[in-house]
């Protein structure tokens, strides 16, 4: 009796104590559920967040790029980032064997990655390799191995090569998928459209919750591109300005063809050019497009800007002419003609026909002194486009230089050598740009290197706009006149000559300037003009450094010819006498588009 | 008979207990089948969502696939393979005094249309759904819905 009390005793107090526990755990499990410190709090639902759940960015396409025809320049490829997970691999010494040649390890070297850490736990995730090759990414996800993670990393391919690369641009950047962008060229000016949208994903590793915690934003692809540069233009342009480089002997050079009637660029040669997938320093410093980013002293080819100029601003016509000494003293420099010979008593039309120095910059010195002071020149340099960037669609534009009056650089004799193309720096596309406005009737269409933007089903076409009318209509026609004339001089020992087609043109031989003076032993040697003469299709620049020949008539000059020759042939120009037969039967070769 | 009835309807303490444990068997088994219902769904979903992971990944792989295709089928048409290839054939390049001009009546010439490969669509993300009971209850009420859709279109 007294054993059965003391039990029944002993058995109340166990039970109390049980519940005193149960109550001392409910009350903290109470507490941690509702009246919890709010940070222990977080933390708990972070790392709960964190079990259950990884946040995954959905990358959009990147948008392709296109040249007017629809040939592929820059498509989408992928590398792959190969990881695993050693506490899902079963059999350690199998997986090593199968992938150690594939991500570029020993099997031994493998197998310890695939081991316990030092207390004994597999770790979650083990990168295996940073990069691999699309093949190798696929030859791995095919072996189908338990644990292993494959991220695809997007990046580019360039499948005419170098052919288009400086013009194009490449896509590169750190390994991890976020931090690739384009560079250079289109792919950099429109890295924002090409990109796309990408979304913030929250996904549960609970197979039966597909997406949670997902941003607002959408995956948007990013905007496919159509340039305006005709490949088999750009690879005619190409292939004839590499070799003359190697003729010429040249240090390099540039082609740039126009559509000078809508401001669209057809093909943008440079020498030398780079490799778009190759990312060595070396490579990547010949990235930049000489056309838009390099200024250069243009020399004899900015005189049809002189020329324009002065008949613009009414200061001088047709019927004016001076003495022409050779050489003359003038703001402390001596100024002389290429042959440093007197031409007598040269007209208007012959200084620019035998590219007199002393012929525009006395025409420099009458037009600030007749036209209204110097404002009056460098307001219609600036028309011209002179010290501003183009607003071409292309990274990396330089603006050149133009010096102008209240610059502590400026001075008298630097004014009249600009007006032969001296002591100003442009671009070769403002160069060409600016020369457009005598090919299109005065006007200057916006250069633009984007013929439109694909939207998903939305085709964008980019349309011509008016950039600049730095003279009339008139004044434009006697320029053209001139620089037809220019061409087709009897006298002229420039090497070249235009059968079929009246051809509109200068031509420029440049010294370069170093911090020394000008460099006696090299040039820049280029010709410009535009085809067929009465009704423009086509305006081209060939611009050559340093070739042997020095002259630009020489060099420059017959490249030129050889370009248009086959350019004709290939953009399906007729012959200027096929053309009028056309016209007189009726047809409208022109109202096609080029 | 009286002693019978009375026997019946006399409270007995073991009746109540047995009927305490009726109920409650009861409550087990239907939760028990309730539990099994959701299970099964449960497994059912998991299984759909992880074939339709697995054929995400394919279509994913398909697309990066027919992405290198694209490009390469672009490299191998590249204008100097091209050229190569139209020179080992015999051809050249023609000249200005080859080609001739003929005007026909009416005919306009125009470049072909430009029309590029679409690039394909961004993958669109299926409803959200959680594992709590309103949101497996919407699932089946989705389900339901465009079973019903597909019932109506094919009338």
């Amino acid at each position: 009796m007294i054993h059965n009390e003391t039990l029944q005793r002993r058995l109340t107090l166990v039970g109390l104590g049980l519940i005193a526990i149960s109550a001392i755990l409910l009350v903290r499990l109470v507490s941690f559920q509702f009246r919890m410190d709010p940070q222990i709090r977080q933390t708990f639902a972070s790392q709960a967040e964190n079990r259950y759940n990884q946040t995954v960015e959905v990358m959009p396409n990147r948008g392709q790029i296109y040249d007017r025809n629809g040939h592929l320049l820059a498509a989408n490829s992928f590398e792959y980032r190969i990881g695993i997970s050693p506490n899902q691999v079963v059999d350690r010494q199998e997986v090593a064997a199968q992938l150690a040649p594939l991500v570029g390890m020993s099997e031994d070297q493998l197998y310890r990655r695939l081991l316990p850490d030092s207390n004994g736990v597999y770790p979650s995730y083990v990168l295996l390799a940073s990069v691999v090759s699309f093949e190798t990414g696929q030859a791995i996800a095919d072996l189908d191995i338990d644990g292993i993670i494959i991220e695809p990393l997007p990046t580019r391919i360039y499948p005419q090569g170098d052919l288009t690369a400086q013009i194009v641009g490449f896509f590169a950047g750190s390994e991890s998928a976020r931090n690739r962008r384009g560079y250079y060229g289109v792919e950099g000016f429109y890295e924002s459209l090409l990109a796309g949208q990408s979304k913030r994903v929250t996904r549960s590793t609970i197979p039966i919750v597909e997406e949670r915690g997902t941003s607002t934003l959408t995956v948007r692809d990013g905007i496919s591109l159509v340039l305006t540069i005709d490949r088999d233009l750009q690879y005619l342009a190409q292939d004839v300005l590499d070799r003359a480089v190697q003729t010429h002997g040249a240090t390099g050079g540039t082609i740039l063809v126009m559509n000078p009637r809508n401001g669209e660029i057809l093909a943008m040669a440079n020498n030398p050019t780079y490799r778009p997938e190759d990312f060595s320093p070396e490579n990547l410093q010949l990235a930049r497009n000489q056309a838009v980013a390099d200024s250069y002293e243009p020399g004899s080819v900015f005189k049809v800007v002189t020329m324009a100029m002065a008949l613009e601003l009414g200061t001088h016509d047709l019927s004016w002419t001076y003495y022409d000494p050779g050489c003359f003293e003038e703001a402390g420099v001596t100024i002389c003609n290429w042959d440093r010979r007197s031409h007598d008593n040269p007209t208007f039309a012959q200084v620019f026909i035998e590219s007199l120095n002393t012929g525009t910059a006395t025409i420099f010195k009458q037009m600030a002194e007749r036209g209204g002071g110097l404002d009056v020149v460098y307001n219609m340099l600036r028309e011209f486009g002179m010290g501003s960037t183009t607003g071409v669609d292309l990274e990396g534009e330089s603006a050149g230089i133009l010096i102008e009056p209240g610059n502590p650089a400026w001075n008298e004799a630097q004014f009249l050598n600009n007006s032969y193309g001296q002591g100003i720096s442009v671009t070769t596309l403002q160069m060409l740009t600016a020369m457009n406005a005598i090919a299109n009737d005065g006007l200057i269409m916006q250069p633009h290197i984007v013929k439109a933007r694909i939207d998903g089903d939305q085709i964008i076409e980019t349309q011509p706009s008016a950039s600049h009318r730095p003279i009339s209509e008139e004044t434009a026609h006697i320029a053209r006149d001139i620089m037809v004339q220019i061409v087709q001089d009897p006298a002229s020992l420039d090497d070249y000559s235009f059968k079929d087609y009246q051809v509109a043109g200068k031509t420029g031989t440049a010294q370069i300037p170093t911090p020394y003076g000008y460099d006696p032993s090299g040039s820049i040697a280029s010709f410009i003009g535009f085809l067929p003469a009465d009704d423009p299709v086509v305006s081209v620049l060939v611009k050559l450094d340093r070739p042997v020949g020095y002259w630009g008539s020489q060099t420059a000059a017959p490249v030129f010819q050889e370009l248009v020759e086959r350019l004709a042939v290939l953009m399906e120009i007729p012959p200027d006498n096929e053309r009028y037969n056309l016209v007189a039967q009726g047809g409208s070769p022109f109202s096609r588009e080029y | 008979m009286s002693e019978w009835l009375q026997h019946t309807l006399s409270e007995q303490p073991w009746r109540n207990q047995r009927q305490l444990v009726t109920t409650m068997t009861l409550v087990v088994v239907v939760g028990i089948i309730i539990a099994a219902l959701y299970l099964i769904q449960t497994t059912v979903t998991t299984t759909t969502v992880r074939t339709l992971n697995d054929m995400n990944e394919r279509r994913a792989r398909l697309e990066r696939d027919n992405e290198r295709l694209r490009a390469e089928i672009a490299e191998l048409q590249s204008l100097p393979r091209v050229m190569t290839k139209a020179a080992e054939m015999g051809f050249r390049e023609a000249q200005t005094e080859e080609i001739q001009y003929i005007y026909v009546q009416g005919y306009r010439y125009n470049r072909p249309l430009f029309t590029p490969t679409p690039t394909p669509a961004p993958t669109s993300t299926g409803a959200v759904y959680d594992e709590t009971l309103s949101g497996w209850l919407r699932k089946q009420w989705d389900n339901f819905e465009k079973q019903f859709e597909t019932w109506r279109n094919e009338r």
